[in-house]
């Protein structure tokens, strides 16, 4: 980001309070407004900051405020000290607070920290109501002197948003810097910031710690704009004020908390009535919490970028995938077929990783899907089986699928099986993983079901009452093609049914496909196992960039160069040099071994 | 937190007291909890509005003369549960869907119930009383509405042990909660298992509102600390056990209780916040654990 586009904040605050300024200038009670607004906005920064920043979602921003507020009232009440010099212990109060509270709490999940801020901010506010005299108790504090020399609501006014400015500036600018960078890493992936060497507690805790600060600042103008104070002033419900703000205007942005400061306070003065507050609140916050996310500022960011990548997409039109050759797959037979997928495509947002897959699989077929990793065939898999996202058209059993919920296609006869057993239950008994997974067959019928399972797999009898966690990875494996193929599906989808698995236990794997092909299931193995594939697979099909490239019988199981070569091959260009075909089967071979 | 009116004194009977009026005190946080853990397992999501369920359902049957109230009362504290559980999902269906938007957005739903409370039935406090007098145990006196509160929870606690593992039904509730992936798979409708557990979280919230209104009473906005009490109990020895939450509302009441009757101050009104808030900063609550994972 260019150093002056980092700017835009600041400079938008700038003109936008140069221009309001000259328009109320001559009104008390807009320039009040007006402040309020700017130190609303401090707060509703430091919520935005604490979340956005350090993905800390903070309920206890005001209490930070309300300890800076606090801390320069009772200095400039009871001890006299200038109001410019107890700045100092606001923002620094609530910085050696919250560095240490955020260092205990900051191995918490995003989740228990949010709740663990509640705890705090409600132990605060307990510690100033029961302070005795020199909190006020209940009653709070009053006769809090103003700034002098700002005792004009024109230059407490100006004083505050100028205050906000050099802190949207400082915001805006550390966010940019290699620490901004490496905050926004640790507020995605906390592991992964770590594995770049960043001290992700010590990280967070800073800012929060900052974040504190800008609460402080906050609640500094906030003692000396109203005289009086109590612990009312500054408690959980301007916590969640803050938190709202700042989800409004658009956490991600330095300008998105002063936005939603501005949008709510100006909106919240047309309410009738304070009881109505709490509901206006909600129903504010739900919505935009469902309808835009990112805030006002990111759905503005959305319009102007869809705007620009409309402009972008005329100008590149280009020939694509209508211009491509038919898919490598074999031309369904929808009536005979037992599944069938035509012009399937899976899409993740803007990537594509399936294209215009079209295939056929028969009754008692094993069909092997090979593919380099990344090719797609997991996505393949779990587009056949609904829990991943697709358009094109699938049958099974003659039958469109394609618009069926994945329950519903497991009533279709659809059965899955994801990548290492991802079908289940860790903390259910074996007996009760099979049995949810009967649960969709008459009651009749079930136990007849049950006992086929077992009798294909006899270790799971042994293992009836054994939580699955508990059971190895073999018997897991067992288990997941057992519930799989208990209600006899018409197609079974195996994702890398090998992967993690003793040798000895392929053999029974084998067997098991074999009995499940015999009762005329339709088997779609995805699989880098080539030894184990070639042993079980009567046909192949080969994905590569998300496209059908080769379908063929079981003798390129026999090739690892002609395997090779289909790996490797360039999009649309099969020809590979043969130190790439040796380099890709030595690796293969590797793979398989390994 | 606000103070229960509770006896004070250092002598045997009067300790016995506090831990008596402590227990019946937990027996509702117990049950606040319970929808709390619920809902963690099955959906992965913390409810901050229970606190509120129990408000409402308090309030809504304070409002009708009568028993009748309390079937009002409940059904109120399920259809806000039932909201809530529909807005969850509508956040779900977001593509790049922040794990904390469902703890803001009910906490905005626990705003909204605050507020609507306020409008619709005033500032002043929900309270029902059964019996006038307390009944004297050896010189110890009880509240015979503590018998009632504690034979409601355990009848409760055994009926829902029984309807999550021993009825088809509580299997894929628990098979949805430990894989929502594996539990379409295999056709459960996880959707509506997810929306039933919001239900039967608002069930139970809306108990112990009733509970709390024939007992101590509550005030409009009495959500929140009815949410943090909950919350901690489910926090206290495990979130992913319904049962341990029971167990640990029983802890945090004692605690509230005893702290009331030999402390004052600050110390008093914070004891079980700070107890809680040091377990979260201290306690055995790994990463792992509190984001979802399942021991």
């Amino acid at each position: 980001m260019s150093l002056l586009y980092r700017q835009i904040p600041a400079l938008a605050i700038i003109g936008v309070v140069l221009a309001v300024t000259v328009l109320i200038k001559d009104s008390f009670l807009w320039l009040d407004t007006s402040a309020i607004i700017a130190i609303y906005a401090l707060l509703a920064l430091s919520a935005g900051a604490s979340y956005g920043l350090a993905g800390i979602l903070t309920v206890a921003q005001a209490s930070f405020a309300s300890i800076g507020a606090y801390a320069t009232a009772i200095a400039t009440i009871r001890y006299g000290v200038s109001p410019y010099l107890s700045i100092v212990l606001s923002v620094a109060l609530p910085v050696l607070i919250a560095y240490p509270v955020a260092r205990a709490v900051n191995r918490l999940s995003p989740l228990a920290l949010a709740i663990a801020t509640l705890f705090f901010g409600q132990i605060v506010d307990l510690a100033i109501r029961n302070g005795g005299d020199f909190t006020g108790n209940y009653i709070g504090l009053s006769g809090i002197p103003t700034l002098p020399g700002l005792s004009s609501p024109l230059a407490f006014h100006l004083a505050c948003w100028a205050i906000v400015c050099v802190v949207v500036f400082l915001y805006s600018n550390l966010v940019d810097s290699a620490w901004g960078r490496a905050m926004a890493t640790l507020r995605y992936d906390s592991l992964r910031a770590t594995a770049d060497g960043v001290d992700v507690p010590r990280m967070r805790s800073i800012a929060f710690a900052l974040a504190a600060a800008m609460a402080g600042l906050s609640g500094w103008l906030y003692a000396h704009h109203g005289a009086y104070l109590s612990p009312d002033s500054l408690g959980t419900s301007q916590s969640l004020s803050a938190l709202l703000m700042a989800v409004i205007g658009g956490a991600q942005y330095a300008l998105g908390p002063v936005v939603g400061a501005a949008v709510l306070t100006l909106v919240l003065g047309q309410l009738p009535g304070q009881e109505l507050l709490g509901m206006f609140y909600g129903t504010v916050l739900i919505l935009v919490l469902v309808v835009m996310p990112r805030g006002l500022l990111g759905a503005f960011a959305a319009i102007v970028n869809r705007f620009t990548s409309q402009k972008r997409q005329v100008r590149a039109a280009a020939p694509n995938e209508a211009s491509r050759p038919a898919s490598a797959g074999t031309a369904p037979t929808i009536g005979d077929a037992a599944l069938t997928c035509t012009g399937l495509r899976v899409r993740y947002g803007p990537i594509a990783v399936c294209h215009d897959i079209t295939l056929s699989i028969a009754r008692g077929e094993k069909v092997l899907l090979l593919g380099p990793n990344g090719a797609g065939k997991s996505s393949l898999l779990g587009a056949i089986a609904g829990v991943v996202s697709s358009s094109g058209q699938i049958t099974v059993d003659g039958k469109d699928i394609q618009r069926h919920s994945p329950n519903r296609r497991s009533q279709d006869g659809v059965a899955f099986v994801p990548e290492i057993r991802g079908n289940l239950f860790p903390t259910l008994s074996v007996e009760e993983n099979l049995r949810s997974a009967l649960r969709l067959m008459p009651s009749s019928k079930q136990a007849a079901a049950y006992q086929k399972m077992t009798g294909l797999f006899p270790i799971l009898s042994e293992r009836a009452s054994t939580q699955t966690r508990m059971l190895s990875g073999g018997e897991q494996q067992m288990l997941a093609v057992a519930m799989a193929a208990a209600r006899s599906p018409t197609v079974l989808l195996l994702d890398e049914p090998s992967q993690g698995l003793a040798p000895s236990i392929y053999g029974v794997l084998r067997e098991a496909f074999e009995q499940l092909t015999r009762d005329g299931i339709a088997l779609l193995i995805a699989e880098q196992n080539i030894p184990f594939a070639s042993s079980i697979a009567s046909r192949c099909l080969v994905l590569k960039g998300g496209r059908l490239v080769a379908a063929e019988g079981p003798e390129l199981l026999a090739n690892p160069e002609r395997i090779a070569a289909l790996f490797l091959q360039e999009d649309r260009k099969p020809a590979t040099t043969p130190d790439q075909s040796s380099n890709a089967s030595g690796l293969i071979q590797s793979a398989a071994i390994g | 937190m606000p103070r229960s009116p509770l006896p004070r004194g250092l002598g045997v009977f009067e300790f016995i007291e506090l831990l008596i009026a402590g227990l019946f005190l937990g027996v509702t946080y117990g049950l606040l909890a319970i929808p709390i853990s619920i809902l963690f397992v099955s959906t992965d999501k913390v409810d901050l509005a229970v606190g509120a369920y129990a408000v409402l359902a308090a309030a809504v049957a304070a409002s009708v003369p009568g028993l009748i109230g309390i079937p009002l009362g409940l059904l109120a504290a399920c259809l806000a549960a039932a909201t809530v559980g529909l807005i969850f999902m509508a956040l779900d269906r977001q593509p790049h869907q922040d794990p904390l938007a469902a703890v803001l957005a009910s906490f905005g739903f626990a705003l909204f119930l605050e507020s609507f409370v306020l409008t619709l039935y005033g500032k002043n406090p929900f309270q029902r009383q059964l019996f006038s007098n307390f009944w004297s145990i050896s010189g110890i006196h009880v509240s015979p509405q503590a018998p009632i509160n504690s034979g409601i929870a355990v009848v409760l606690i055994v009926g829902l042990y029984l309807l999550l593992y021993r009825t088809p039904w509580g299997r894929d509730m628990r098979a949805s909660a430990a894989n929502q992936r594996g539990a379409l798979l295999v056709g459960i409708p996880v959707p509506m298992m997810q929306l039933s557990a919001y239900i039967i979280a608002g069930l139970l919230a809306g108990v112990a509102g009733i509970l709390i209104l024939y007992s101590t009473g509550a005030e409009f906005s009495a959500g929140l600390h009815f949410t943090l009490a909950g919350f901690g109990a489910a926090i206290l020895y495990g979130l992913h056990s319904p049962f341990r939450g029971f167990l640990g509302g029983l802890t945090i009441g004692i605690v509230e209780a005893l702290s009331n009757g030999y402390t004052s101050g600050f110390v008093a009104s914070a004891a079980p916040l700070l107890v809680v808030f040091l377990v979260l900063c201290f306690g055995r609550y790994s990463l792992e654990q509190v984001r979802g994972g399942r021991a």
